[in-house]
């Protein structure tokens, strides 16, 4: 009865030890370029304006732009007659094809965007609420596979190269970490006009 | 009567000498190969190295004190264990990975024992839900010691504590299902052949070994290794270390169990 007893504890703490199974995935597994705001002497600001982060997609389109005098330009993908019928004018244009990766974004301090896998340099199109004009930042990287585990999956990291961008918001921009990964580090540093803040 | 009294006599005698020679032969501990004297009662008592006592107009007597129990210190060298892991080779039969593993062990006093562990690892692991699969097989080292915790060193069963650092250089595959950009679009399979890793780690031991039959020995050991450095590439991290195992976490447990040969290289015969 006793030498039961024992096996059956031996068993249990067995079981106990050997029957459970973790994994040392991360948890917190999203890889994204972290772009942190400053002002023109370094100080980390937050933006008050609201921004919209877009890029560009390979291959292009056909949009539609309808212009009135005294209006703001109205561009759609479709064709809506409506906008004829009202006295604006209707223009047809080929561009690149695009897609909103941060929609109306306010009072931040920061955004995260994700990179492409496989071109080598990606376009970003900042337009703001208070200027119609927007600012456009090019970031050439390299992408590269990466597994921590197999269990864990394939994730896509980036080497940033180089960055660049106009000026119209933006006073310059600098990389502060070229590695990008899912660590959530600040990668790039976006320094705002003075008068712009 | 006289009978009796004979007997009387002869108890007396003997209980007088053999407090004698208990005295002497403690005065004589240490002291070997020589005859010692001693008088008792108006007679003379001999005592040798072998610690017999005599006495003259008596029966001859031995006496042998239990100090004679003691066994003789044991030599420094006592020879070498060469053993075979099979819980490796058993692992690798029924898992993805596994060890082919031999040591050869240094046996000091029946108590240290300077250990070299060689061993070569292999592993063609494929994940049921990602589909990556790693891949490697290289040889592997440990080195340290066992310290045999049983107090009576004489016997051929042994239970171990032991300590082993643990080295390993090794080329591993890493490849995986295609990958797709949800957002550019595009899509690539990843491959990567030949990534270089050197791994150092420690193991603490506890284990032990029973005497089977003369030279040979059977025994098992439990152990807890810990990873103390890899090298890194940018795609991936090692999944397996040969020699160390899955590291899936920073720490892990193993074990081995071995056969073990006793051998004589060098070793003084025993003379009787």
């Amino acid at each position: 009865m006793k030498l039961k007893a024992n096996i059956l504890s031996l068993s249990v703490t067995l079981l106990t030890l050997f029957g459970c199974s973790s994994n040392n995935c991360p948890l917190d597994n999203y890889v994204a370029c972290n772009y942190h705001f400053y002002d023109y002497e370094g100080k980390a600001v937050t933006l008050l304006d609201t921004l919209t982060v877009k890029t560009l997609l390979p291959g292009y389109k056909t949009v539609y732009v309808y212009n009135k005098l005294g209006y703001t330009p109205v561009t759609l993908n479709h064709r809506d007659s409506s906008y004829i019928d009202n006295g604006f004018v209707e223009k047809i244009e080929t561009v690149r094809r695009d897609t909103v990766l941060i929609n109306k974004l306010t009072k931040a301090s920061s955004f995260q965007v994700p990179m492409s896998y496989f071109n080598a340099e990606d376009t970003l199109v900042l337009s703001y609420k208070s200027i119609i004009l927007s600012d456009t930042i090019k970031v050439a990287h390299q992408s590269y596979p990466h597994v921590e585990l197999p269990e864990c999956g394939t994730y896509r990291f980036h080497n940033l190269r180089s960055i660049n961008c106009t000026n119209r918001y933006i006073d310059r921009i600098e990389i502060s970490n070229s590695k990008v990964n899912y660590e959530g580090k600040e990668n790039v540093k976006i320094f705002f006009n003075p008068t712009e803040e | 009567m006289k009978v009796k009294r004979t007997s009387r006599y002869s108890s007396i005698l003997l209980k007088n000498k053999v407090l004698a020679a208990c005295f002497l032969a403690f005065t004589a501990t240490g002291v070997q190969g020589q005859t010692l004297t001693g008088e008792m009662g108006g007679r003379n008592v001999t005592i040798d190295s072998t610690l017999t006592v005599s006495g003259k107009d008596t029966k001859p007597t031995q006496w042998t004190p239990s100090l004679t129990d003691e066994k003789p210190p044991l030599m420094l060298f006592q020879g070498f264990t060469l053993s075979v892991d099979v819980l490796g080779a058993g692992m690798r039969a029924l898992t993805d990975y596994g060890t082919l593993e031999a040591a050869l062990r240094l046996n000091l006093k029946n108590t240290y024992f300077p250990i070299a562990e060689l061993g070569y690892g292999d592993c063609d692991h494929t994940d049921d839900n990602t589909n990556i699969q790693y891949s490697t097989h290289a040889p592997y080292m440990r080195i340290g010691f066992d310290y045999n915790i049983l107090k009576d060193k004489y016997q051929a069963n042994r239970l171990f504590v032991g300590l082993r650092y643990g080295i390993s250089n090794f080329n591993y595959d890493v490849s995986g299902p295609e990958m797709s950009d949800p957002i550019w679009g595009g899509a690539e399979t990843f491959s990567q052949s030949g990534i270089n890793c050197t791994s150092h780690w420690l193991e603490v031991c506890f284990g032990c070994q029973v005497q089977i039959w003369q030279n040979f020995h059977m025994g098992w050991s439990l152990r807890y290794k810990s990873e103390l450095s890899s090298t890194h590439s940018d795609f991936s991290k090692p999944y397996y270390i040969p020699g160390y195992g899955t590291t899936v976490n920073g720490s892990c447990w193993g074990g081995t169990y071995n056969l073990i040969f006793d051998l004589n290289w060098g070793k003084k015969s025993k003379k009787k």
